[in-house]
């Protein structure tokens, strides 16, 4: 009885906190989209030349240990760990491999890679003035001469293009620049453009040309290794996207510099255009998707950038992330068009996005409950849909758990009550909720797909009803509702639990009321 | 072009000879022995130059390692023209000339030398670290000693001197047993001597090679004469380095134009001879990557065995109570054919 005493003191209040107050989505700081933090030119050879590795000797390697070997040990670790005479222990797989199959061929090639760029490096070695003490130390003898010399002796197939590309990079260090193009040109002028060896090769090619003053050839050898960086023209994304339209690099620099800024991203609108006209150019998606976040992002016209992003998604991408980004970008322009099918089958895409074992799982939780609070439910809310908002609500509430770490077995009176869904239904009027919660139970295949167990407690929503009927002076609702609710249900409730309900409505605790300490209600 | 050898200017006067100065440094003492230049880039000896060496006795090899010129970048001055040792040559050295003395010879720009004014000791810790290093690396015999080659001027004398200041403190903080050398031209004579421990002086390149006028610019009594007198008082022990070499100067329209040897001057369907030593080409000639235009001035300079006789001659009036060597300029045997065996003989002669 003191509960409902307190209730109904409570209730005289919540007219004036509802109306001042909510509701009010959530603020989840949500990954951008189309925006990414940008990569160097160079990083897309790297990752690529991994892959590559990995096709080479075992896609059973991850790449991170096979970038441990080829990139992050020294010359010496590598020739240490791969010592037929005196192999040590190791939990990498790639040096497992190498030893285990006794590849001589991958084996001397990486030794080799790894001396050029050890004295490529070698501030000592790139001095003018540097010149090697021992002749017998072959490693050393002349410095990358030797290495240039073994790298053109390699009379084999496998890894013919690689010592190649290793020969132009020696080449350039020790500033032999003609030698390097032309070392270049009789290897790679009849190897297709798609090699990444010729276009890592082509970027040393390209810096010798530029040394010998043919800044034309340099530059279309500069486009085909991406590395737009070293272009000598005036737009060298025009430049690259008429010399290499299909190059990850200019949409890596339209996503990290140019689209983090209003201005850039105006300035570039002409570009983006001509590359969805430009036939050469294969992921058109990426670049309607460009327009469309511009267009809705910097320049609140919506109805364009859903033509965009509908375009978009008729389009080829360049990476599955940057489709699926599309995907959900779509999904905040279809509020007004909803229909239970569709979130369905959005929810359920939005799902599988986070996997657990996916490393982008937490944005894209935080991404879907955004599309839920900010784009959905505001349309459905609009429309009246409140029994769908309201299972919405709760269902993004809900992912809210695991994105904080909270134990999943709370108390079923625990539920938050600044929640979204707690708001949405507290600014119901008894009547709609009565008709909401009947609307929750019919048997949908979204709402069985977002009815989760709290939504099936009648505890919960005779709680709620009848408050909101003690809000509304509906006391015969009141009570009937409230009486329904269940003991242990009042037992489980944070209010209960801090003693609450175990004091005098009518006596005043300033020992209590003025030390509001939160640690009470937690 | 080909590069040019270093020049040099001639005086011809003797007084009164004094004794030099004596070497500070702990290295082997200088020993007066026959010796010569090796000037080229890559380092060959072949039979007829080897069998010079073992008929006549040489035990020194001046052997120059590398240039330092000016560079445009961050380093100020860099070595160019290093030369090269193939591996027969690696192998001659390290096993069969053990009982040579090498004095690697390095060539200084005025242009390199100006490029690390105020940075002498830097430029001294990069030439002796490389020295060092190409010493080891090509095992080089008998090693006591480091050459530096540089046509310094009143204007250049202060950091030249900074130089060899440097590079003699750089040897003995690395304690190397090495002496320093520098080659001191004929007009250096009558400045103050380098703070060097010995000199070779060379007798080549004694008048202006750009000069159309000049009749032998590699050796000519007239030209040295001049500075003789002061060579008997000159406080540094000297070696003295006589020129063997030929060379064709090409003029259009009475400027310099280039150097060369490879001409065929005897051929007058295009070279028609002028006088003693000059020559004028009669038609345009293909040469290398540019070409001889008709008219061009060739004029052939060659280093006469009578004219260094006469050289020797009176440069030994000067040294007559000092202790020096000879030095041929420089192991060519393809120049070194066109003089006797007692040519040979006499310009190694000491005090004859």
């Amino acid at each position: 009885m003191k509960s409902k005493v307190f209730m109904l003191l409570a209730a005289e209040l919540l007219p004036v906190v509802a109306n001042a107050c909510g509701p009010f989505n959530p603020i989840i700081p949500t990954p951008p989209y189309f925006v990414t933090e940008g990569n160097e030119p160079t990083d897309y050879n790297r990752i690529e030349n991994l892959k590559l590795w990995q096709s080479q000797i075992s896609d059973q390697i991850p790449l991170a240990e096979i970038e441990q070997v080829v990139y992050a040990d020294s010359h010496d670790r590598f020739n240490e760990m791969t010592n037929p005479n005196d192999r040590k222990s190791t939990l990498n797989r790639m040096y497992i491999y190498l030893n285990d199959s006794n590849n001589t061929e991958a084996i001397e090639f990486l030794s080799l890679a790894k001396g050029i760029e050890e004295a490529r490096r070698d501030d000592e070695r790139r001095s003018p003035w540097y010149y090697p003490s021992k002749r017998n130390d072959e490693r050393t003898t002349d410095g990358l001469d030797y290495f240039i010399r073994q790298a053109m002796n390699y009379d084999g197939e496998n890894f013919k293009e690689r010592y190649a590309m290793q020969v132009c990079r020696a080449l350039f260090a020790t500033n032999q620049f003609a030698r390097c193009v032309e070392y270049y040109d009789s290897i790679f002028s009849g190897i297709d453009d798609a090699s990444l060896m010729k276009r890592m090769a082509g970027n040393y090619a390209g810096g010798s040309l530029i040394h010998l003053g043919d800044t034309v050839k340099a530059n279309t050898l500069f486009a085909l290794a991406g590395d737009y960086n070293s272009l000598f023209v005036e737009n060298p994304m025009e430049y690259m996207l008429d010399q290499n339209p299909n190059a990850p690099q200019i949409m890596d620099y339209m996503r990290s510099y140019v689209a983090a800024d209003s201005a850039r991203m105006a300035q570039h609108l002409p570009l983006a255009v001509k590359a969805l006209a430009n036939r050469d150019v294969t992921y058109k998606g990426d670049w309607a998707f460009y327009l469309a976040y511009f267009y809705n992002h910097f320049a609140q016209a919506p109805q364009t950038a859903e033509n965009f992003i509908n375009k978009a998604l008729k389009l080829q991408f360049s990476s599955d992330e940057l489709k699926n980004q599309a995907m959900a970008y779509k999904m905040k322009f279809e509020g007004a068009s909803l229909t239970q099918q569709s979130i369905l089958t959005n929810l359920r895409w939005l799902d599988q996005r986070v996997d657990s074992l996916s490393p982008d799982a937490k944005d894209w939780n935080r991404r879907g409950r955004n599309i839920i609070y900010s784009d959905w439910i505001p349309q459905l809310w609009k429309r009246g849909d409140y029994a769908t908002a309201i299972l919405l609500a709760d269902y993004a509430d809900s992912k809210n758990l695991t994105d904080y770490g909270r134990d999943e077995n709370v108390n079923p009176g625990d539920m938050d009550r600044g929640s979204l869904t707690f708001q949405l239904m507290g600014s119901l009027r008894s009547d709609q909720l009565i008709a909401v919660r009947q609307k929750i139970m019919s048997s949908t295949p979204l709402y069985d797909f977002l009815r989760r167990e709290d939504m099936q407690n009648p505890n919960m929503f005779n709680d709620l009803i009848g408050t909101l009927a003690l809000r509304e002076g509906n006391y015969a609702r009141a009570v009937d509702y409230l009486l329904q609710v269940g003991i242990d249900y009042q037992h489980s409730m944070r209010l209960y639990r801090a003693g609450y309900l175990g004091l005098d409505p009518f006596v005043y605790y300033p020992e209590r009321w003025e030390k509001c300490e939160w640690e009470d209600w937690v | 072009m080909k590069k040019f050898l270093p020049l040099l200017l001639l005086t011809a006067a003797l007084s009164s000879c004094l004794k030099p100065q004596k070497a500070l440094t702990e290295h082997p003492e200088h020993q007066e022995v026959n010796a010569v230049y090796y000037w080229k880039t890559v380092f060959q000896l072949d039979s007829s130059a080897r069998q010079f060496m073992a008929e006549y006795d040489v035990k020194r090899i001046y052997l120059r390692l590398f240039d330092v010129t000016a560079d445009d970048g961050e380093w100020g001055a860099v070595p160019n023209a290093s030369i090269r040792v193939p591996e027969r040559e690696f192998q001659l050295l390290k096993n069969e000339m053990d009982s040579m003395e090498t004095v690697p010879v390095v060539y200084i720009t005025l242009d390199g030398l100006r490029a690390m004014t105020d940075r002498e000791g830097t430029l001294a810790k990069n030439i002796v670290n490389r020295v060092h290093n190409m010493v080891q690396y090509n095992s080089l015999p008998g090693v006591s000693e480091l050459q530096l080659d540089c046509d310094w001027t009143e204007s250049t004398e202060e950091q030249f001197f900074t130089l060899c200041d440097s590079v003699r403190k750089t040897i003995k903080e690395l304690e190397l047993p090495w002496r320093l050398s520098s080659t001191i031209r004929l007009h250096q004579l009558a400045k103050q001597a380098p703070p060097v421990d010995a000199g070779v002086l060379m007798v080549y390149n004694t008048g202006t090679y750009s000069d159309p006028d000049t009749k032998n610019s590699i050796i000519n009594i007239e030209d040295i004469m001049p500075y003789l007198k002061r060579l008997n008082s000159y406080p540094l022990h000297l070696d003295v380095a006589y020129p063997t070499y030929s060379w064709q100067l090409i003029f259009r329209d009475r400027k310099f134009a280039g150097i060369t040897s490879e001409l065929n001057l005897t051929d007058t369907s295009k070279f028609e001879p002028r006088g003693e030593n000059l020559f004028i080409a009669v038609e345009d000639i293909p040469y290398n990557d540019t070409m001889i235009l008709k008219g061009d001035l060739i004029r052939l300079e060659s280093s006469d065995f009578k004219e260094i006789e006469t050289v020797k001659r009176e440069i030994e009036k000067c040294l007559s109570s000092r202790k020096y060597s000879n030095i041929i300029y420089h192991l060519d045997p393809e120049n070194l054919k066109n003089y006797s065996s007692d040519e040979i003989k006499s310009i190694y002669a000491v005090g004859s």
